[in-house]
């Protein structure tokens, strides 16, 4: 899938080194205001080139937060995503992430394959995988790959969904009835 | 007793020295041979807790005129509370100093401080890109920690938050000092880390990564860079209350000293870094 009305948030424009809590706190401030006008399947990109410094204490207060209030209260179908121009920008902010048990899609240098910062179990990782390389995946189809029961895949889909790191869309079974088929993010 | 070193080795016998004659104890430095930026933000500590307690310290300048002028030139002598008492003028011009020290009082002033410092570090060391980096995540991290964590209700006490940065022969010298409430008295706020002493909350926080937060896995700095300075072949130590947390490489220690407020923290990274950025 597409991003469909994605945005460029560059974190530069608040400075080339940024740390505190209180500044992670306005931060967060503006990127949820840029995050209430994504129309649904839109994405917010936050851009991190040109960033010397980015503290865990900062990209815990602006974006780990950030993702936090997207899994818990945010809007559906809208993604967060981070374009980092090397792994060491994003590092402190992966750490973060995985301490709190959250993940973020992102984008490396000049990958145009996304990978995934942060905390995501093995068997989800598998899955994730798998609809990325695919680009679409019922949770039959995944069941067969993967080896693993039907209701087994479904669960793994849901989890991704709900972890913004795929999206579902509802599609009608040739012999009757409605199945979820999980389409990969593309930037 | 004069002292001969005012550093991160020697501080305890200072700070016993200290201790004897507060509120106005006699800081002799005539013999002093050697000083780093860890003693000598101990001693401005120590001025501003006599000045509270209406005191003053009272000093006895080095006799040794390189050392005396390492110590004018050093920029820490005009951070000395007015009050404090010397046998000489207390000068403290200087055009390069060896030590750039600030104060660090509000959450605002960080960013823009940890600037100033960092385009120090740069135009001293132009091919040290990736070390003057970390350096500058550390500043940005341990002086924000002073005004969230050193005195967080605001009591009628100045934590008196510093910052300095020296240039030694072989390793760059980063310390953060100020004397609020320490680690111990930040954890406390957190219900789960009530029971700690000193000691552990020093492990709790550097080692497990525990922080004044509710909510697992926020917080954490203190720990990252710890992690981040022994990476780069660098020492860290913390100092809080009655605790120590030394670490060189793989092996840590943690001990019990004297006690004495707030947190003091020590990032020494080998000098070589800053020379060549793709060495680590």
């Amino acid at each position: 899938m597409d991003m469909q009305g994605g945005r460029r948030f560059r974190l530069s424009s608040y400075g080339a080194r940024l740390g505190t809590r209180l500044e992670g706190g306005r931060v967060r401030a503006d990127l949820l205001r840029e995050f209430a006008g994504l129309p649904p399947g839109g994405a917010l990109v936050v851009d991190l080139a040109g960033m010397e410094v980015l503290s865990g204490s900062f990209s815990d207060e602006a974006l780990v937060e950030a993702v936090a209030w997207l899994l818990e209260d945010g809007p559906p179908e809208r993604y967060l995503w981070v374009a980092a121009p090397s792994l060491e920008t994003a590092e402190d902010l992966g750490a973060r992430l995985t301490a709190r048990k959250l993940a973020l899609l992102a984008l490396v240098g000049r990958e145009r394959t996304p990978r995934v910062l942060g905390h995501l179990p093995p068997y989800l990782q598998s899955a994730w995988k798998l609809v990325q390389e695919r680009g679409a995946l019922t949770s039959r189809e995944l069941a067969e790959a993967l080896g693993v029961s039907v209701q087994g895949a479904a669960v793994r889909l849901a989890e991704l969904e709900r972890l913004r790191l795929v999206a579902l869309e509802r599609e009608t079974r040739a012999m009757g009835g409605t199945q979820n088929r999980a389409v990969a993010l593309r930037p | 007793m004069p002292l001969r070193r005012l550093d991160l080795l020697g501080i305890e016998r200072a700070l016993a020295d200290w201790r004897s004659g507060h509120p106005r104890p006699l800081v002799d430095l005539s013999r002093l041979e050697h000083f780093d930026a860890y003693g000598l933000l101990m001693l401005v500590l120590e001025g501003s807790r006599c000045a509270e307690s209406g005191g003053a310290l009272r000093l006895l300048l080095p006799e040794d005129p390189q050392v005396r002028a390492g110590l004018e030139r050093s920029g820490v002598l005009p951070l000395l509370d007015d009050r404090t008492w010397a046998n000489a003028p207390l000068r403290g011009d200087g055009d390069v100093p060896l030590v750039a020290v600030v104060r660090t009082e509000a959450e605002e002033a960080v960013t823009d401080l940890v600037d100033k410092l960092s385009a120090l570090l740069r135009a001293r060391f132009p091919f040290g890109e990736r070390s003057t980096h970390l350096l500058s995540l550390a500043m940005l991290e341990l002086m924000q920690n002073v005004p969230q964590h050193a005195n967080p209700k605001g009591a009628p006490f100045d934590p008196c938050g510093l910052c300095a940065l020296q240039e030694l022969e072989d390793h760059v010298h980063l310390v953060v000092a100020d004397k609020g409430i320490g680690l111990l008295g930040s954890l406390r706020r957190n219900a789960r880390y009530r029971r700690l002493d000193h000691a552990s909350a020093l492990e709790a926080v550097l080692v497990d990564g525990a922080s004044r937060f509710e909510r697992p896995g926020r917080g954490g700095a203190l720990r990252r860079i710890r992690q981040l300075v022994l990476r780069d072949d660098g020492e860290f130590c913390v100092r809080t209350g009655r605790g120590a947390f030394y670490q060189r490489e793989v092996e840590w220690t943690v001990g019990r000293v004297a006690l004495y407020p707030g947190v003091q923290i020590s990032v020494r990274l080998p000098r070589r870094l800053f020379q060549n950025s793709s060495r680590r």
